[in-house]
């Protein structure tokens, strides 16, 4: 039971991932593909966290699992911002 | 063991680790191959877990993508800045705007280094399961004064190969410094708030992990050279969200730092023989503690020499050579 | 049927496309990498053999590799350093006695 709910929000989690990284080789510019991969892929690790909670030994170890999501949000956005400033900065229009 | 799923997966993730590889090596531009070594370093982790080697996996995606990533990023940020009467415009425009360069294939070169393949696959084909030294660690391990045996084996019963390759940073960061290129970071201020916000945030998590994996050395995967690396990075992006007005502290601190953790562990080592209990041998009772104080000097010391590596350049208050390369 | 065929392969491999980039790329930062890909095979080779026996893998060989991997990036720190002095000195990341051009 709690085995099938792990397996559908990882496959769905792995689904937005997919959907990030044909974003990424599809998109025309940077800004779209930053959006596409940023988006997805910060969507697809919390559906992967939320999935894999049930499975932890601990309490512990669930919330480890939350700050690791919580970190690569931050890293991302602000790898994102830092991607489209120096772009916007290049003159990529 | 009949594990058909985790047989396809790695599979997988051979072939496309080999691509990687493939592509990077055989790459005509110079920041493709970068960015294609960071990403391969980061599959190299996953097939470290895949063996069941989570120290090591800590350490590839810390340290072999992580930091070596940093180290060519900002390489290939000063070569673009080295200006040189005699410097190709090819070049320039190849770092530049990712030009290409034409690449020529040797036969005889091929042939060797198939025979080489062939040879090497069909010597390590042939291993035969067995332990290893496994069970000889596991026995011994209670004497350790760690309940982890990658750190057992790191910290006590092969010491010396650690205190070595400490030895082999600081020689690197020696060297790095003896090059003395004192140019400043090509490097520009990056405005808004974003990164000053982001800094603020992460460097004190980082700093709270780093202590925590250290600590966690002694009884699950982590450890010394783990904890260094966060430190390092930490320290790398301090230096990245203020890239001219560093508060670099003097040269003599700057240099103990680097060289604390070495001495530390051979003054230890000195001070086992001088007891009785061998080079590097510790008095059973106080090996954890010894461990222990060894593993913070080396961390402290390996997060402070992986900054200086990327800084490069040399410690401040010292003379350095001019851009041109000619010694002062 | 375990997977370490796979992974003595892929080290091999590995190794052996590093040293052909090694020797026939020119340029230093090619070069560079190609070394870091052949310890990276060199460091799968280690592991798999770690893991070839039924209990818990053998700790020694992950001490080596978790050496190997500081060792490397040392070296390639220096490596890259005396990369951009050879640029800074001839004009070109390149061996001075190799024709341009990779």
């Amino acid at each position: 039971m709690i085995d099938a709910a792990t397996i559908v929000l990882v496959t769905i989690g792995l689904a937005f991932f997919i959907a990030g990284t044909i974003g990424l080789l599809r998109f025309p510019d940077v800004y779209t593909r930053l959006h596409a991969l940023t988006k997805a892929d910060n969507l697809g690790l919390g559906l992967i966290v939320i999935g894999l909670a049930p499975q932890a030994d601990s309490i512990a170890a669930v919330f480890k699992l939350l700050l690791i999501w919580f970190l690569v949000l931050v890293a991302g956005a602000a790898a994102c911002h830092l991607v489209a400033q120096r772009a916007w900065h290049r003159g990529k229009s | 063991m009949n594990d058909i799923p985790g047989l396809v997966f790695d599979f997988l993730l051979a072939v496309i680790l080999l691509r990687v590889a493939w592509r990077l090596l055989s790459s005509s531009d110079l920041f493709r191959a970068v960015v294609l070594f960071i990403a391969f370093g980061l599959l190299l982790a996953i097939a470290w877990v895949r063996l069941d080697a989570p120290d090591v996996a800590l350490a590839e995606a810390a340290i072999g993508a992580g930091v070596t990533g940093a180290l060519l990023l900002i390489a290939l940020a000063r070569m673009a800045e080295i200006r040189h009467s005699a410097t190709e415009l090819a070049e320039r425009l190849a770092v530049l705007r990712r030009g290409r360069f034409r690449i020529t294939i040797r036969p005889v070169l091929l042939i060797l280094v198939t025979i080489l393949g062939v040879m090497l696959l069909s010597t390590l084909l042939v291993m035969q399961p067995g332990e290893g030294l496994q069970p000889a660690v596991a026995e011994r391990l209670g004497e350790s004064g760690v309940d982890h045996p990658v750190t057992a084996v790191l910290l006590n019963f092969r010491a010396w190969d650690t205190l070595l390759e400490l030895s082999v940073l600081l020689l690197a960061v020696l060297g790095v410094w003896s090059l003395r290129r004192h140019a400043p970071l090509p490097v520009r201020a990056v405005p808004g708030p974003v990164m000053p916000g982001m800094v603020r945030l992460l460097l004190p998590v980082a700093v709270v992990i780093g202590f925590y994996l250290l600590w966690l050395g002694a009884h699950a995967p982590g450890g010394a050279f783990q904890a260094g690396a966060i430190f390092g990075a930490a320290g790398v992006l301090w230096i990245l969200s203020r890239p001219r007005d560093l508060p670099i502290p003097p040269a003599a601190v700057v240099r103990l730092g680097v060289s604390a953790g070495v001495l530390l562990f051979f003054a230890i080592g000195v001070a086992g023989l001088l007891g009785g209990f061998g080079y590097l041998g510790y008095p059973p009772p106080w090996s954890g503690m010894l461990i222990l104080v060894i593993e913070v000097t080396a961390t402290l010391s390996i997060g402070l020499t992986l900054v200086a590596l990327f800084l490069g350049g040399a410690p401040r208050g010292e003379p350095s050579g001019d851009h041109n390369g000619r010694l002062s | 049927m375990s997977s370490l065929p796979v992974f003595l392969t892929a080290g091999a491999l590995l190794f052996v496309f590093g040293l052909h980039a090694l020797v026939a790329r020119k340029h230093l930062l090619i070069r560079i990498l190609a070394l870091n890909v052949m310890g990276s095979g060199v460091f799968m080779i280690l592991l798999a053999g770690a893991a070839r026996g039924t209990g818990p893998p053998d700790p020694v060989p992950h001490a080596l590799v978790l050496t190997g991997i500081v060792v490397a990036v040392s070296a390639t720190a220096l490596a890259l350093a005396l990369m951009l002095r050879v640029r800074a000195l001839t004009g070109h990341a390149g061996l001075p006695d190799e024709a341009r051009g990779d």
